[in-house]
């Protein structure tokens, strides 16, 4: 082990060295057991070798890196069009059909579970209020009427939790009762 | 390929590999955290990529790459300042080996309990700050570049994480084809890489 041969290269000739694109695969995780085996043993002793890992991996994860699609800006409710105090009378509507259609779904067996869908309503017209608030009047009649006023219902999946919520306790034992439970 | 890397005299005599923590000099001799922070700004770059080649972990390449300059702090006076990188790779490659085995005790324990096993390999490209911004957007030129059939077989294995095979099975076409188009995209992308001047031995 001579003292000039301490001189590791400043890299890997990559173009002209096929152990290159063997550390690639290895890094890659494409060497079978043995070839990996084998390939760490090398690495204990070449420090060449552990170069060209080094460089492979740097490689791998600049392309990776490089075919990233750019990042995009988050935006506040990309989808959804400016309204203006035209679609807050559309969304008070809906909003208002959505309450009575749940006190008209769940009725009175549970008044607190009405109360909170009542509230939860509430809350959920409010953000749509506060949501106009913070739009401009840039928005016109045409673009109340295209609006998709879905955005402002109440999700199912909502007003069956508040539901389920104030069912009465039920025995694992019992038979099941919703269509959507297993017989 | 040990003649790229000469031992310390110490370690020559006794046959080690490493520097052991019972040969380790007195405080006095070791290295200066100064001088322990310049061989990271120098190193750390390369010895974590290395390190995450290893290990396929950049949780597990940051751990080694610490255990890597304790071992700096502890024994890096035993080097040859000519010969440090490769010191450095050997002790890097020890430490990677070391968690491994640790970490290969925890998965067999953790599997008895997770039927689907755990993803042990993870990606590469997970980890970040393995390669500077100019270096990437030089990247991006030169796959902008690539023949379409080699960008086609790098995008998928690198980004996609197809492996060859599926590739090739997927494009009815022999995997020799497919390592072909691979090996020689990556000779062009690695050549408009080039290789930064901060791998320069100190």
């Amino acid at each position: 082990m001579s003292a000039t041969s301490d001189h590791t290269p400043h890299h890997t000739d990559s173009e002209a060295d096929p152990r290159f694109f063997r550390a690639v695969q290895y890094v890659l995780g494409e060497l079978s057991e043995t070839d990996r085996d084998a390939f760490e043993a090398a690495l204990a002793d070449d420090v060449t070798l552990c170069i060209a890992v080094a460089e492979a991996t740097q490689l791998v994860s600049g392309i990776h890196a490089a075919l990233k699609p750019a990042a995009v800006v988050p935006v506040a409710h990309p989808g959804v069009p400016k309204r203006d105090r035209w679609s807050a009378a559309a969304l008070a509507a809906a909003a208002t059909a959505v309450a009575a259609t749940l006190l008209a779904t769940f009725g009175a067996p549970h008044p607190a579970a009405n109360s909170q869908a009542v509230k939860l309503v509430s809350l959920w017209r409010d953000a749509g209020r506060s949501e106009i608030g913070a739009t401009s009047n840039e928005a016109t009649i045409e673009s109340v009427a295209t609006t998709p006023i879905h955005d402002d219902r109440v999700p199912p999946w909502m007003l069956a939790a508040v539901s389920l919520e104030h069912r009465p306790a039920r025995s694992p034992l019992e038979e099941p009762t919703e269509p959507w439970e297993d017989n | 390929m040990m003649e790229s890397d000469g031992p310390t005299e110490g370690e020559a005599a006794s046959g080690d590999r490493f520097p052991e923590e019972g040969k380790a000099a007195s405080s006095a001799e070791r290295l200066s955290p100064a001088a322990v922070q310049a061989l990271y700004d120098l190193h750390a770059m390369e010895m974590s990529a290395f390190l995450q080649g290893v290990l396929r972990d950049p949780d597990g390449a940051r751990e080694a790459l610490q255990s890597t300059f304790q071992r700096v702090l502890e024994a890096g006076h035993t080097a040859r300042p000519d010969s440090i990188r490769g010191w450095l790779f050997r002790v890097a490659f020890h430490e990677a080996m070391a968690l491994r085995r640790r970490q290969s005790a925890r998965e067999r324990t953790l599997q008895r309990f997770v039927s689907n096993g755990l993803p042990v390999e993870g990606s590469v490209s997970a980890e970040t700050e393995l390669i500077r911004a100019e270096d990437v957007a030089r990247l991006k030129t030169a796959l902008a570049n690539l023949p379409t059939e080699q960008r086609q077989v790098v995008e998928r294995r690198i980004y996609a994480e197809e492996t060859f095979a599926q590739i090739a099975a997927d494009l009815k076409l022999p995997i020799g084809t497919i390592l072909t188009r691979m090996r020689l995209a990556l000779q062009k992308l690695q050549k408009a890489l080039g290789r930064p001047s901060s791998q320069e031995n100190p």
